[in-house]
């Protein structure tokens, strides 16, 4: 293990989160808010980032297990660091409560412990927010944008840390891909944040929320979501805008480059819109009775769906009063998630896919011994390794739920509490249903169970294995 | 600039390799996955699995947006009909590597109807730095320039040598020989010297002069060894028949040793007059027997670098003059550089340096400067350069001892109408002037860059 290269690249990791806390100061400041509680963490990274930084290693190699280990680290050590404001600010006096608020924010889940988020202040609500959209992209991928790290061996840090079962760069040089990948971000953003402020919501507001839905994570500054706004206008905008920040980047570029003809090839994109259109409908047609009406049944249809499917986790309604059929449908949705390379959770469509395709070729398999069979995905075979380890993920993302659930029954809940809690914090999408359904939130749960979250909801960003990596032992050995 | 590579064996590896820390945008491509996830997971390149001949893979690839492309593969044609592609797809330049002696013959031809920018030779390039260093056997490297007579000959102090403890500054008057000293590595540091400098045993220093005059200085400060007349080649491999050609040219008597019939065959009907032995040269009764104690140069040149280092140590304690080993593993070269007494040559690093040189003359032919050769020294940390002087190039007109000229740069040489000569501070450079300049800053592309950055405002 390169331990002082680790430690140079935790020591960036540091310094980027002090710059990323002055954004927030910031607004703190423009409100007249007491700054003090960003200060104190800034000064406190700048310090500990600047002496790991100024470790220099013998060698910047960063092999396979050192790039696990670095992103394991810094989402634990940022999430650490982050909460501290809303701890001094006396927003979320628990140390505790507050890490699970920071690590749900970071990693994009937007499960929250507040009861009443309006009566936070507005610098703690901006970070609070604003966690979402650097854990949406992840925060060494914006390391390797803005600040000199070799590029040779970066590739393992970026495979870590961007979601899906294969990461390949969009141009040779990882610093060029990394901006370009923030760089879509970054517009998207910004035109969702328009078209919000064409729907007269404060700039504010339409600022943050463009962060939440960027990062696909789901806080909110009002206690009922997006429903608090009552306008068909803005849930479509902010659905429209789920909807693309669960798809591939790597399609938007194929967008921008004028190949939008190659976009619309792809398979993975096509099975997203597949489940969508038919989750819409089937919901729509199960709650239509209640709803008053085929239109509002589609919309709240579709902005649900959407805000599930993309591990959102935006609300515009109590959709755990919905219909049994209804509800399980969105429980399925959470399992399945975004596409590959997008900002949002779950195991990923291209997975699912793949897991299908092997299925099928399982069937085949055991009907005609002899015959020899490629799966084939996005209009080439995949190999083998790859198909095993998709596998492997899916066995190991369930295990990790099921002992999720068996981790919070200590606390007493009923299972569709414990069951739906753990999925939504393994695939990141926040709300689940009974009593962390969308009027509800995680404040009940015992310190333990909120660690046991905390731990799934990393697990399923940072997908499993380096966070796992940091409790094997044989990882941390010499050789 | 972007770059596309085809094949990602040896020869693909070391090119991506350099050409990747020089800083320029890398895909390469490979027909095995592992080769494609190995060179993708230890270089910041961007990697495409599929056969380089292939329209398809060379879309994948984005070929045709490329300002180069590079064939590398091993097979010749291969290359050729990838380049081919390649150029039609819209690829502004595209370079293959060649190693039929056939296709060779007929470079210019096949560069013409092939639409090739230019064809590389590996085989032929190792033959001709084998031959320049057997020409210089106190020497590790020499490099030439094209149309240059002024060579850069490196070489190791040994231990009594009269230049041991002698300031550079003292030279010219000590051996009053028109050279000049442009490098030293000294153990892990390489820099170019000042006059106060003073040199040690062990230092490994690159000296430019014309031929006769580096030969007088070897001879004057005590590390002169003869051209070599009598060679062994140790395996009778693609480059070992231009090497033959090369060295008989010159009047050496040349000696193949080589293990597979089949192959002596084939030799002996390419060269006529040259002793070809069908033997296991590994044994050292047979390199005995064939007179390797009588040779004053030994060139190992078999398909296994374990071999040609090992024979190569026997050779040079058995008392050979001048030992080469072709090593193609560009690592070992790197862990011999120490341990090893004689050259190491590796034909992968070779093709990696030209084809950094020719991106180079590609990417800065501008109107001031034209870059025309470039070689390494000292282990790649300091580059020589040769440039064009252009029309509007800031540093003509002036006498070089007023130009601004930055530190760690040196002008090696000026070749004016044919004629090479040493510059001095008189020296006044003028447009179609060659220029060599020696460098520890990489960021050199331009002749105006040797000017400090106060001197280019002016």
């Amino acid at each position: 293990m390169n331990g002082k290269a680790v430690a140079n690249i935790l020591g960036k990791v540091l310094l980027a989160e002090a710059a990323l806390l002055l954004f927030p100061l910031a607004a703190a400041a423009y409100f007249r808010e007491p700054v003090l509680p960003f200060l104190g963490p800034i000064l406190l990274l700048l310090l500990l980032g600047g002496a790991l930084a100024a470790l220099k290693p013998a060698s910047p190699q960063l092999y396979a297990r050192e790039g696990f280990v670095c992103v394991g680290l810094s989402w634990v050590l940022m999430s650490a660091f982050g909460a501290l404001p809303f701890v001094f600010s006396g927003d979320i006096p628990r140390y505790t409560d507050a890490l699970f608020e920071t690590v749900s924010g970071f990693t994009t889940t937007g499960a929250s412990i507040l009861n009443d988020p309006e009566r936070l202040g507005r610098g703690c609500m901006f970070w609070r927010l604003f966690t979402h959209w650097i854990g949406g992209m992840g925060v060494l991928v914006f390391i390797a944008a803005i600040l000199p790290v070799s590029g040779d061996h970066y590739i393992h840090i970026m495979r870590a840390e961007v979601p899906g079962p294969t990461v390949s760069k969009l141009v040779p040089r990882i610093r060029k891909t990394a901006r370009i990948l923030y760089l879509i971000y970054f517009g998207l953003t910004l035109l969702e944040c328009l078209l919000l402020l064409l729907g007269r919501m404060s700039f504010y507001e339409a600022l943050l929320h463009s962060f939440a839905t960027a990062g696909t994570g789901g806080f909110s500054t009002r206690a009922e979501s997006i429903g608090a706004f009552h306008s068909a206008y803005i849930e479509m905008v902010i659905a429209v805008f789920m909807l693309l920040f669960g798809c591939n980047f790597n399609l938007f570029y194929l967008i921008l480059l004028g190949q939008g003809a190659a976009a619309a090839r792809s398979e993975e994109l096509r099975v997203y819109l597949g489940v969508i259109a038919v989750s819409v409908v089937l919901i729509a047609a199960d709650i239509a009775g209640r709803c008053g009406g085929a239109l509002s049944a589609l919309r709240y249809s579709f902005f649900q769906v959407m805000t599930v499917l993309s591990t959102t986790g935006f609300s515009t309604c109590d959709f755990d009063a919905w219909p049994e059929f209804s509800r399980w449908i969105l429980v399925l949705l959470m399992f399945i998630g975004g596409c590959a390379g997008s900002t949002g959770g779950g195991m990923k469509v291209s997975r699912i896919i793949i897991l299908m395709k092997s299925y099928f070729a399982e069937l085949k398999r055991m009907i005609h011994p002899t015959q020899v069979k490629r799966i084939w995905f996005e209009h080439r075979p995949v190999g083998d390794q790859t198909v095993m380890s998709v596998q492997v993920f899916f066995f190991v993302y369930l295990l990790a739920a099921g002992l999720g659930v068996l981790a919070l029954t200590p606390d007493g809940k009923d299972l569709s509490t414990n069951l739906t809690a753990s999925i939504a914090c393994i695939s990141n999408v926040g709300p689940g249903l009974s009593l962390v359904g969308p009027t509800g939130n995680y404040a009940f749960f015992s310190v333990p169970s909120k660690l046991v979250l905390c731990f799934e909801m990393l697990l399923g960003r940072l997908e499993i294995f380096p966070m796992l990596f940091l409790l094997t032992p044989s990882v941390w050995k010499k050789r | 600039m972007k770059i596309v590579i085809a094949g990602a064996g040896k020869m693909g590896m070391a090119a991506t390799q350099q050409l990747c820390r020089e800083g320029h945008d890398l895909t390469l491509i490979d027909q095995r996955q592992d080769r494609v996830d190995n060179a993708v997971n230890s270089m910041d390149v961007i990697g495409c699995c599929g056969s380089c001949a292939a329209p398809e893979t060379l879309k994948d690839a984005a070929a045709g947006q490329s300002d180069l492309f590079i064939a590398a593969t091993g097979v010749d044609e291969a290359n050729l009909i990838a380049c081919q592609l390649a150029k039609k797809m819209g690829a502004r330049h595209a370079v293959a590597l060649l190693r039929n002696p056939a296709y060779i013959q007929n470079a210019e031809l096949l560069k013409e109807t092939m639409h090739l920018s230019f064809s590389i030779h590996p085989d032929y390039v190792t033959a001709e730095e084998i031959s320049r260093v057997l020409q210089f056997p106190a020497a590790i490297r020499v490099e030439s320039f094209p149309d240059c007579e002024m060579e850069i000959v490196t070489f190791k102090i040994e231990e009594n040598s009269t230049l041991t403890g002698m300031p550079l500054n003292r030279l010219g008057t000590r051996f009053g020989q028109k050279i000049l000293i442009c490098c030293v590595e000294r153990g892990e540091t390489v820099q170019i010297p000042r006059g106060d400098y003073v040199l040690r045993t062990g230092d490994r220093i690159s000296v430019t002069g014309l031929p006769g005059a580096l030969r007088r200085f070897f001879k004057a400060a005590g590390s002169y060894k003869k051209p070599v007349r009598n060679v062994i080649l140790l395996g009778g491999s693609r480059s070992a028949v231009p090497l033959t050609r090369l060295l008989e040219s010159t009047g050496v008597d040349v000696t193949i040793i080589e293990q597979s019939s089949v192959r002596c065959q084939a030799l002996a009907e390419m060269l006529k007059d040259t002793a070809i032995h069908c033997a296991d040269g590994t044994d050292t009764a047979v390199l005995q027997e064939y007179g390797i104690s009588r040779a004053d140069g030994f060139v190992a040149l078999t398909g296994f670098d374990e071999d040609n280092i090992i024979l190569g140590l026997y050779a040079g304690k058995v008392g050979v003059g001048k030992v080469i080993s072709k090593v193609n593993n560009t690592k070992f070269v790197e862990l011999l550089r120490d341990i090893f007494p004689d050259t190491t040559l590796s034909p992968q690093e070779l093709v990696a340096e030209r084809l950094s040189g020719y991106v180079r003359g590609l990417e800065h032919a501008s109107e001031k400067s034209t870059i025309e050769a470039l070689y390494y020294l000292g282990d790649r940390q300091v580059a020589a350069t040769e440039f064009i002087v252009g029309a509007k190039a800031a540093c003509t007109g002036t006498a070089l001892k007023d130009l601004p000229i930055s530190g760690g740069v040196l002008l090696a040489t000026v070749i004016r109408g044919g004629k090479s000569f040493l510059p001095d501070g008189q020296t006044v450079l003028q447009p179609g002037d060659r220029v060599i300049v020696v460098s520890t800053d990489r960021t050199i592309v331009e002749l105006d860059d040797i000017l400090s950055a106060s001197g280019k405002s002016v």
